[in-house]
């Protein structure tokens, strides 16, 4: 066979190959950029037609809107009716075409177990929907006004969905973005593939997407968020649980707890009341202004926490932790990473290995393990807690304050155990090892290192760090 | 010396000719131009088979019948 029916024999097959596909995964894909290829839905010439539909309802009919291919837009309107308004776009070449196949397509508003079920026979007339062909594209854009106080749900596929000012919300939809504001109780919102905005719900809020970001605000209830693909943002929220897995997610004005597991994504939240708990990886975690407890683990991410009110428990690796202003007792775990923190107001264990550990202006108990790493102490007053460090590898600085009445017990094997610290009473003093009292004793401070220093400092450079 | 019977050269032009009409009336919006295709691509082959067969009857006649 020469080689050009050869050629054209892989041709043929590739392009039948690439027509299959298409076709295979027409229906997973909302019109975008390939819909010229991929049927061409909605595409070329079309023609609009609109029919109307008011129906009398009851005082709190709870309103169900189904649909698919074309928005559905719920809001508010006079007591006592459901007014619906149905705008069918036809695809096709000619109008009357067009308008003859419009007029096959009906609204269909139903009284069912209590509450008014509004939809379209589009099943009856798209074939693709079942996987068979179609005679014309065509969108049912759906319009719905009810009465306040309306408890509504809506179950859209392809189209975008709009609620606003509603008793609660249940929202399902697909391949747009959804926007719910104002309801006055809770709010059940599952999305996928599509840009979630979410504002002013006086309930709690239920909300799943899974490729796409989320913005929600003003949420008097507990927000409880599941996003798979895409960033979070929450603004004023009354609690807020989010699990993830990837995107960065932004808490402020959390008016509650903030829980928050995720991974590859970053994690800010300010202005906490409750506790915060955030577990993530490959990213940074910082919060700011924390009401209760906060624990943190991230994995090959930095952490970052300011003006906690609480207690903190930190878990870090491959990066560092800082602190700032915790007026509860610190765990800190860290590795591969180092540790800073200033203004600790009940004391801190630290486990840190590979860098330095920094506490400075600190009050209250303080117990550190450290491993190839310096150790910096630099209290705000008179030692007043016990004060343990062991370390490995990294010299023990320590600053005493005017004041401090303490047991010292300092061992440095091999290394060396200076000190300048004016009124400091030796009772051992030994190659590598101190045993000492200041003040009259009282409180033990004992430091042990190996192949590094011990250094105790007093006097002027105190005093001028410690105002 | 007329040029020998070439059936790949007469698919390929056919078949380009058929996509490019397909895909006018697709942007018209008179077919659905995904479903057209796939529901007749396999005719390119068949047209192929058959373009074969009439060449090699061709070149056999040719090879009995010797100027």
């Amino acid at each position: 066979m020469k080689g050009a029916k050869i050629g054209l024999l892989l041709v043929i097959l590739a392009f039948g190959s690439t027509v299959e596909t298409a076709w295979r995964i027409r229906n997973h894909f909302g019109p975008g950029a390939w819909g010229w290829f991929t049927g061409g839905h909605f595409q070329g010439p079309s023609f609009t037609f609109d029919a109307q539909q008011t129906e009398v309802v009851a005082a709190s009919t709870p309103v169900e809107v189904e649909n698919a291919f074309g928005a559905v837009n719920v809001s508010a309107g006079a007591p006592g009716e459901v007014r619906i308004t149905l705008r069918k776009v036809v695809y096709l070449g000619a109008q009357e075409k067009a308008r003859a196949f419009a007029d096959r397509i009906q609204l269909q508003a139903v009284h069912e177990g209590g509450a008014l079920r509004v939809r379209t026979n589009r099943a009856d007339l798209d074939h693709r929907l079942t996987g068979g062909d179609s005679e014309a594209d065509f969108q049912t854009h759906l319009d719905v006004l009810v009465p306040p106080g309306t408890a509504v749900k809506v179950q859209n596929e392809h189209g975008p969905v709009e609620v606003v000012d509603v008793a609660r919300a249940d929202v399902s939809a697909s391949f747009e973005t959804v926007r719910v504001e104002r309801v006055a109780g809770p709010a059940d919102i599952e999305a996928r593939h599509g840009d979630v905005q979410v504002t002013g719900i006086k309930g709690d809020l239920k909300l799943t997407n899974r490729h796409g970001d989320v913005t929600i605000q003003d949420v008097e209830g507990k927000a409880t968020l599941d996003v798979q693909h895409g960033e979070v943002s929450a603004t004023r929220v009354g609690g807020l649980v989010v699990n993830g897995a990837h995107g960065d997610v932004t808490a402020e004005s959390v008016h509650g707890d903030l829980d928050v597991h995720t991974q590859h994504g970053a994690v800010r939240g300010v202005d906490v009341t409750g506790r915060a708990s955030v577990e993530t990886s490959f990213q940074g975690v910082t919060l700011e202004k924390v009401g209760g407890d906060a624990t943190v683990h991230t994995e090959h991410g930095d952490v970052s926490l300011s003006d906690v009110t609480g207690a903190v428990d930190a878990q870090a690796s491959f990066d560092d932790v800082s602190l700032t202003r915790v007026a509860g007792p610190v765990t800190v775990a860290v590795r591969h990473g180092a540790v800073r923190a200033r203004g600790l107001d009940k004391g801190a264990r630290v486990r840190g290995s590979g860098d330095e550990i920094v506490l400075e202006d600190f009050r209250g108990p303080v117990d550190i393990e450290a491993e190839r790493a310096t150790v910096r102490l630099v209290p705000a007053g008179a030692i007043a807690a016990p004060v343990r460090v062991s370390a490995t590898h990294g010299a023990i600085e320590l600053d005493v304050p005017a004041g401090s009445r303490i047991d010292v017990q300092a061992s440095a094997a091999p290394g060396e155990v200076t000190t300048d610290v004016p009124g400091l009473n030796a009772t051992l003093t030994s190659a590598g090892r101190l045993t000492a009292t200041l003040g009259g004793g009282g409180t033990a401070v004992v430091l042990s290192t190996s192949h590094a220093d011990v250094r105790l400092h007093g006097g002027a450079a105190v005093a001028q760090k410690t105002p | 010396m007329a040029r020998p019977f070439r059936p790949e050269v007469l698919v390929l032009g056919l078949s380009l000719i058929a996509v490019g009409v397909a895909w006018l009336l697709g942007n018209a919006g008179r077919i659905d131009l995904l479903a057209t295709l796939r529901g007749w691509w396999p005719l390119t082959l068949v047209l192929w088979g058959v373009l074969e067969l009439v060449a090699y009857f061709l070149a056999r006649d040719a090879r009995r019948s010797p100027r």
